[in-house]
């Protein structure tokens, strides 16, 4: 009886190979169905549907990524400083430069220093009457890769000079200018944008 | 036989799983079509030389529900055809609006046969629309067929259908594979043999003006060897008095021809390049010609001055230029009888330009009326508005000395009087001086001869300045600061010289030249990415050889070569970041 087991067990029957081999085409053809367009650098429908219920702030512009302003100081006394922190998410883009457009109450809050926070970056503030522009360029022999992942990107230091609630908007645009990242491609991102609330007291 | 049925039971489990996704996605996908949409291309066949052209795509669907929100596409060339380009992105259509972005970067294979490209829009539904399109430039390389196919099968066009994403297919009418035929006909550029401005006006209190007759629109890194032009005009209503070449011509050529027989009324220009070892040719050329008019004339008379004949031969492959020619037009008015409205500035201005035929008769008569100017007595008389010409010399940032490109610069200009607001502008062609400075002309009308005004400038790649003097000089500080307008116009030609002031470069232009009035990230992203290694092959920057260096300059040094010494480098980048201490438009 031991031969005829060993026999057995070396040779499946037919209908094993048959059901394993239909398996396997059953496994490859559900494999292939289930693949969605968005997979293999192809197009992420799923993200229009999202997008479709939940209007950006600015709906005649593509957001893409995301410019987030944040503040340890968010309550200070009159004559102290107040610190904000802009960070951006790139969504996995290499990101060369960014405008940014801050409006804040000017007689309120004075602004004190701008600093990047992305060492190869180099950063131009300019004082506008209504907003603080900023634009920061990757420096050109940088070999730093800058894919942003909720990456500080500028430090603003400003100095409290009269009691109230405060907000410092990241603005999405303000005549011809507008906030936006920019890729090694040049290709023009306008990200998500938030804002923040600061109480002197 | 526990193992066979585990076998069987699992064969069941897939099966019902393979069976429901079938209904699923048939039931969303291929009713007959339910969810194709349509592809319209443009050409879709014909005869065509070996240059590049565009093929349009429209995707569109019948259904206003069906909403496009994105395209993965890969075309393939066959036989005698190459792409170039993807030369227009996915836009909505008809409305061009720039709603997507790149979710794959255009993909040409080192061959040319084959582009592939991804683009999505994350707008929401309500903004999506039905139709939309792009447009790729192929060209023929060699005579014979060839066919640009559309791979139906890696071809996604996505979207939403009411409030599900679907994956729209392509009808099956749908004729996505256009093929043409192409010549082994001429493929020489087309240079313009131009009168700009095409109108030319020689007013009533005046004697004569100035037509320009150009050169230009020839490819970069290409010059001339030859050039001819022979014009006509009316013989009866006015007479060629002088014609200067420009600078570039006198430097660069051999006078062959240049003649005028008043007799016929015709010109006849012919130069031949100059053999001067290590000079770079000419490529482009300019003739100031002087028309007066007849004295016997009494009515308003116009005559075209026609280029009836033209050639031009290069440093090209092949055969000569082709010609594209755009003929002149000269508006004559007869002398009024009184001749106190022209004034003492039109004859100084007017006795250096136009040549020794201009009457003392019109410097005296000019005299007269230096005293009763006025801009009332302007707008009271009855014949034609004057010419007022202005004739700026510029100077551009980082352009020291004779440029090495030395094509003609496109320059907006606004005049405007004291108290108005700045809209609106003209655009004209300034030309490179062996100084490094660019000179240009524009008339304007029309003008207040008391008022005060302001200019402002706006080179093709830069800053915005306004100027407020005829001779603007920079302060102790190293700045030019623009305050109370100064600057009068008189009639004929004015002479400014903005030369002591740089215009800072560095707004860019974009797409169909638009400029945005400051420089941003876009401008300083452009310019970062085209500094060396110049070369990018498929998203690698690598050595590459001459020829691919010069294919892929073209576009970009339109756009980043500040310094116009044919090369995008630190120089280039430096300027644009010293510019930054500016950043916006003067307004």
């Amino acid at each position: 009886m031991e031969p005829n087991t060993e026999v057995q067990t070396n040779k499946p029957s037919p209908m094993v190979i048959v059901g394993g081999g239909l398996i396997l085409v059953l496994l490859v053809v559900f494999f292939i169905l289930m693949r969605k367009p968005g997979t293999n650098q192809k197009i992420e429908n799923t993200q229009n549907n999202q997008q479709a219920v939940v209007p950006t702030a600015k709906p005649t512009v593509a957001r893409f990524g995301k410019l987030d302003i944040s503040t340890s100081t968010a309550n200070v006394t009159d004559g102290q400083d107040v610190i904000v922190v802009i960070s951006g998410d790139s969504m996995g883009k290499e990101i060369v430069g960014y405008d940014s457009l801050i409006v804040y109450d000017k007689s309120a809050l004075t602004l004190q220093s701008a600093k990047s926070a992305i060492v190869d970056f180099t950063i131009f503030k300019f004082d506008r009457p209504s907003h603080l522009s900023l634009t920061a360029v990757k420096n050109l022999n940088s070999k730093t890769p800058t894919v942003l992942n909720k990456t500080p990107m500028v430090e603003l230091v400003f100095k409290a000079v009269k009691p109230g609630t405060f907000s410092i908007v990241l603005q999405s645009d303000i005549d011809k200018e507008s906030t936006k990242m920019v890729d090694e491609k040049t290709n023009i991102l306008y990200p998500n944008l938030s804002s923040v609330m600061i109480t002197v007291k | 036989m526990k193992i066979k049925l585990i076998i069987l039971a699992s064969i069941a489990v897939l099966a019902s799983i393979f069976l429901i996704k079938y209904f699923v996605s048939s039931s969303q996908k291929s009713k007959a079509g339910e969810n194709d949409v349509t592809v319209v291309v443009n050409p879709v066949s014909g005869t065509k030389n070996l240059d590049e052209f565009d093929i349009t795509y429209v995707i569109s669907s019948d259904d206003q529900n069906k909403k496009i929100n994105g395209v993965n596409m890969t075309f393939t060339a066959n036989n005698n055809l190459q792409i170039i380009s993807l030369s227009q992105i996915p836009k909505t259509y008809p409305s061009a609006d720039d709603i997507f972005t790149a979710a794959n970067e255009p993909t040409i294979n080192a061959a040319k046969t084959s582009l592939n490209f991804a683009y999505l829009t994350l707008r929401p539904q309500s903004e999506l629309t039905n139709s939309i399109f792009f447009k790729i430039r192929v060209k023929g390389n060699a005579s014979g067929a060839g066919t640009l196919t559309l791979s139906r099968v890696s071809t996604e066009i996505t979207g939403i259908l009411n409030t599900t994403s679907v994956l729209f297919g392509i009808s099956s009418t749908s004729n996505t594979d256009p093929s043409f035929t192409f010549n082994s006909g001429s493929t020489a550029p087309v240079i313009n043999f131009k009168f700009d401005p095409v109108t030319t006006t020689v007013g009533a209190n005046i004697d004569s003006a100035i037509a320009v007759f150009k050169i230009d629109g020839l490819p970069t890194g290409k010059g001339l060897t030859t050039f001819e032009a022979i014009f006509s005009f009316d013989k009866n209503v006015a007479e060629a008095v002088n014609i200067t070449p420009s600078d570039t011509v006198v430097d660069k050529f051999t006078e062959v021809h240049k003649t005028i027989d008043n007799n016929i009324g015709s010109i006849k220009l012919t130069y031949l390049a100059k053999q001067v070892e290590g000079m770079a040719l000419a490529n482009n050329a300019r003739f100031d010609i002087t028309f007066k008019r007849k004295s016997t004339l009494t009515a308003i008379s116009t005559t075209n001055t026609s280029i009836d004949a033209s050639t031009a031969t290069g440093d090209i492959t092949g055969t000569n230029y082709q010609i594209n020619k755009t003929n002149g037009q000269l508006v004559i008015h007869p002398r009024t009888t009184s001749s106190s409205s022209s004034s003492s500035r039109q004859s100084s201005s007017s006795s250096s330009t136009v040549s020794s035929s201009s009457s003392s008769r019109q410097s005296s008569s000019s005299s007269a009326a230096r005293s009763s100017s006025s801009s009332s007595r302007q707008s009271s008389s009855a014949g034609p508005t004057p010419i007022v010409l202005i004739k700026m010399k510029l100077r551009f940032q980082g352009i020291l000395t004779k440029p090495y490109d030395m094509t003609p610069q496109n320059v907006k200009i606004n005049v405007v009087k004291e108290g108005e607001s700045n809209t609106g502008f003209v655009e004209t062609s300034f030309d490179p001086n062996y100084d490094g400075t660019y000179k240009g002309i524009i008339d304007v009308n029309p003008v207040d001869y008391n008022a005060k005004y302001y200019i402002y400038i706006k080179g093709p790649k830069h800053l915005q300045k306004k100027f407020c003097d005829a001779l603007p000089q920079l302060n102790a500080q190293g700045f030019y600061s623009c305050g109370k307008a100064k600057i009068t116009l008189h009639n004929g030609q004015n002479d400014f010289d903005f030369s002591n002031i740089k215009l800072l470069a560095g707004d860019l232009p974009e797409q169909g030249s638009v400029q945005n009035e400051m420089i941003d990230v876009y401008d300083l992203g452009i310019m970062r990415q085209y500094v060396p290694p110049i070369c990018d092959v498929e998203g690698k920057k690598q050595d590459c050889t001459e020829a691919e260096i010069a294919t892929y300059k073209q576009p970009a040094l339109i756009v980043c070569d500040i310094n116009m010494d044919n090369k995008i480098d630190q120089q280039d980048w430096s300027l644009i970041l010293a510019s930054m201490a500016v950043k916006y438009d003067e307004k």
